[in-house]
């Protein structure tokens, strides 16, 4: 079946500035031919849920630095509920301690990737939540 | 391929291995070997002088360390003000000999805990320092007349004032307090924070009001830290790192001559923060260049006389975007080579990072580690016997004339856009800063760039060893927010709002130095996010800095941003 090119909403949710890691795999995933939406930093669960709703995209990616990804993802997760963006995949990436993987997928992330991902792996990882074409 | 021809092939292949690097990271060329021709015009006068005489090529001090070892300094700060000081004490009881304090998000923004947008970052990547309050608990028990703190924030340096308020309060005065502000509030927008927090005409005449004060009041005080790590940290090269410093401390140097001030009152008060990255030399080639170049800079264009003047005085932080998630012991080995570096290029004071920089902040265990790594180095190496052990090397000498010449031409190049708070608005720092970025990318994903562990030499199975996760407790944030509670509703209302008015009559008035006004209101227990508030206030901004106007904050659309991806 054919598969329109992903179309991803990549955000910083909360304060942290830190947009090196996320600006580089903006990047990587333009260059791979996806459609990318970089939403910027200082974002919400709101303010991305609305974007990825007005936009249509396949896949949101969020980064994280702090150790506020556990804090942070169920609220994501349950603004992505509310708005009805069921066929949405949540990816995250950043400092994101090893044990916290397992519980992260359990709440619903599709995929988590540590600093250090190869950006093919990233770039494959996300072409397989591209959805078909209908 | 059989197991045994694959296991013949693989030590083949690494016995014949060479050296593949040809160039320093930042691409400066490198030769085979190095001869006395390749320094021949070398004057020692003129370019290396002895460690302590000018140009300072070999270090700022005649003895170096034999008169004072260079600061083990810690960067620290998370969970409540009672963490934090109890960590303090951590690391005082494992032989740190200076303090820093790392501040988190909402406070290095101007806002307190109970934002509504800070929910989720309070107390994460520093300490919330949101009254007087907060910083007695922090500075709790410590001689601050006898130790070196150094708060660590870009932001407007409203937390010296908190500072002091809460110095005095514990019967310091002012001036026997050492330390460092960094008060480098122009270079906020390259540690990641929006323009809208802060704008360049807002940082620049707060960061002076702050060098007027200290020079005034507090004359054991570091008045400026430009810094160098957080700008190195986004991509940019060795070269790059210091040329953006210096462009920055001549926006500061000249805003502060500028109003009057004396240039031999400042800069013997203006140090530096610098990374050091894993290409060894290159490091070192840099910071013997950066000293060179700042006094020659400081006596010639600024005409600056006394000999304090003229001296590169920096701390160094080992650099964290080099460290790995994968195989993270392997962090210890990178530290190390970083914290040589730093010790061989003459540093004042250092932070070494903790192996476990890629999963959260330090545990306990591993900041032991990166303590322990500065004090080997300091008693077991032999390294800090000399100074400037590496001075004559024909090797080093040619790489930092060449790194003289490249942090020159950049700065040239800054220069000729007007300097940096031009070259920061018209998006060239921005655009240089993503290509950095960029570049470094691909060389990793090629392979031309080795990490090892990470894309060479890595292990099959589980991507890390087992190492502990520090987490900060919500049992210590509820006790912040109960206390940023009490300190609302049981200060003197009135005085607070009557020493915010003061702050905000202060930024508005022209030739008004706001540090008193900021001091006064800390002691009233006004909180640091109604100060910024009264401050953006009187310079005509929303008080509120995270208020939305109209186009998505962020957006490639956001005055806030100069350019998108």
């Amino acid at each position: 079946m054919l598969k329109r090119p992903p179309k991803v909403l990549l955000a910083k949710v909360g304060l942290d500035g830190h947009d090196r890691g996320i600006m580089v795999v903006s990047k990587w995933l333009t260059e791979a031919g996806m459609e990318v939406i970089y939403l910027g930093t200082n974002q919400t669960p709101d303010t991305v849920a609305s974007a990825a709703l007005a936009e249509d995209v396949d896949v949101i990616g969020l980064s994280f630095l702090g150790g506020e990804h556990l804090l942070r993802v169920p609220k994501m997760l349950r603004r992505m509920q509310e708005r009805g963006l069921h066929d949405v995949a949540l990816i995250v990436g950043g400092v994101i301690p090893r044990e916290d993987i397992a519980p992260l997928k359990a709440l619903g992330v599709a995929d988590v990737f540590v600093p250090g991902t190869p950006m093919v792996s990233i770039i494959a990882h996300i072409r397989e939540q591209a959805r078909p074409f209908s | 391929m059989s197991l045994a021809e694959d296991v013949s092939r693989k030590i083949a292949e690494a016995y014949l291995e060479p050296n593949r690097q040809y160039g320093t990271w930042s691409g400066l060329p490198l030769k085979e070997v190095y001869r006395p021709e390749d320094v021949a015009d070398l004057d020692y006068g003129r370019d290396l002088g002895d460690p302590g005489q000018f140009p300072h090529t070999r270090g700022v001090y005649a003895n170096m360390y034999r008169g004072r070892l260079w600061s083990r300094r810690e960067l620290c700060g998370y969970g409540a003000a009672e963490d934090t000081n109890q960590r303090l004490r951590y690391l005082i009881e494992q032989g740190e000999s200076a303090l820093n304090i790392a501040f988190d998000l909402p406070t290095n923004i101007g806002v307190d805990s109970d934002h509504p947008n800070a929910e989720d970052d309070v107390g994460l990547c520093g300490v919330p320092i949101c009254s007087v309050d907060d910083m007695a608990i922090v500075i709790d028990g410590l001689p601050l007349d006898q130790v070196s703190f150094n708060l660590s924030t870009t932001h407007i340096p409203i937390l010296l004032a908190i500072y002091i308020a809460a110095a005095e309060q514990r019967g310091f005065r002012r001036a026997e307090l050492r330390g460092t502000i960094l008060n480098d509030v122009v270079a906020n927008v390259l540690c990641g924070y929006r323009r809208s927090f802060v704008p360049s005409d807002l940082a620049l005449r707060t960061s002076v009001d702050c060098i007027e004060f200290c020079v005034q009041e507090m004359p054991r005080w570091n008045l400026l830290s430009v810094d160098g790590y957080n700008i190195r940290e986004n991509g940019v090269n060795a070269a790059h790192e210091v040329a953006f410093c210096f462009a920055l401390a001549r926006e500061y140097l000249r805003a502060a001559v500028a109003r009057g001030l004396d240039v031999d009152g400042i800069a013997p008060r203006v140090t530096f923060t610098n990374s050091l990255m894993m290409d060894f030399f290159e490091e070192i080639a840099k910071l013997r260049a950066a000293r060179r170049i700042w006094a020659r800079m400081l006596k010639e264009e600024f005409g600056a006389k006394r000999p304090e003047s003229l001296r590169y005085k920096f701390h160094g932080h080992t650099a964290g975007v080099s460290l790995a998630r994968q195989q993270p012991l392997n962090n210890i080995v990178r530290v190390t080579i970083e914290a040589m570096a730093a010790v061989l290029s003459g540093c004042q004071s250092l932070h070494t990072c903790s192996y476990d920089e890629l999963v959260g902040l330090p545990t306990e265990e591993a900041v032991a580690v990166a303590l322990r790594t500065q004090q080997i180095i300091a008693y077991e190496s032999g390294i800090s016997a000399v100074a400037d052990p590496l001075g004559g090397s024909y090797f080093l000498e040619s790489l930092s004339n060449a790194m003289e010449k490249e942090i020159t031409r950049v700065l040239g190049e800054i220069e000729a856009q007007g300097g940096m708070i031009a070259a920061l608005s018209n998006g060239w720092i921005e655009r240089l800063v993503r290509e950095e970025a960029f570049r470094v990318q691909r060389e990793t994903e090629s392979g031309e760039r080795i990490i090892v562990g990470v894309n060479a030499f890595t292990k099959s199975s589980d991507a890390d060893e087992e190492i502990g996760v520090h987490r900060i407790s919500s049992t210590s944030i509820e006790t912040h927010m109960s206390r940023l509670r009490s300190v609302r509703e049981q200060r003197d209302g009135g005085s607070a709002q009557a020493a915010l008015a003061e702050v905000r009559r202060a930024v508005a008035t022209p030739n008004t130095n706001i540090m008193r006004p900021m001091i006064a209101a800390a002691q009233a227990r006004a909180t640091l996010g109604e100060i910024n508030g009264a401050i953006r206030a009187g310079h005509g901004l929303p008080p509120d800095p995270l208020s939305t106007s109209c186009v998505l904050p962020g957006s490639p659309y956001d005055p806030g941003r100069t350019s998108a991806c």
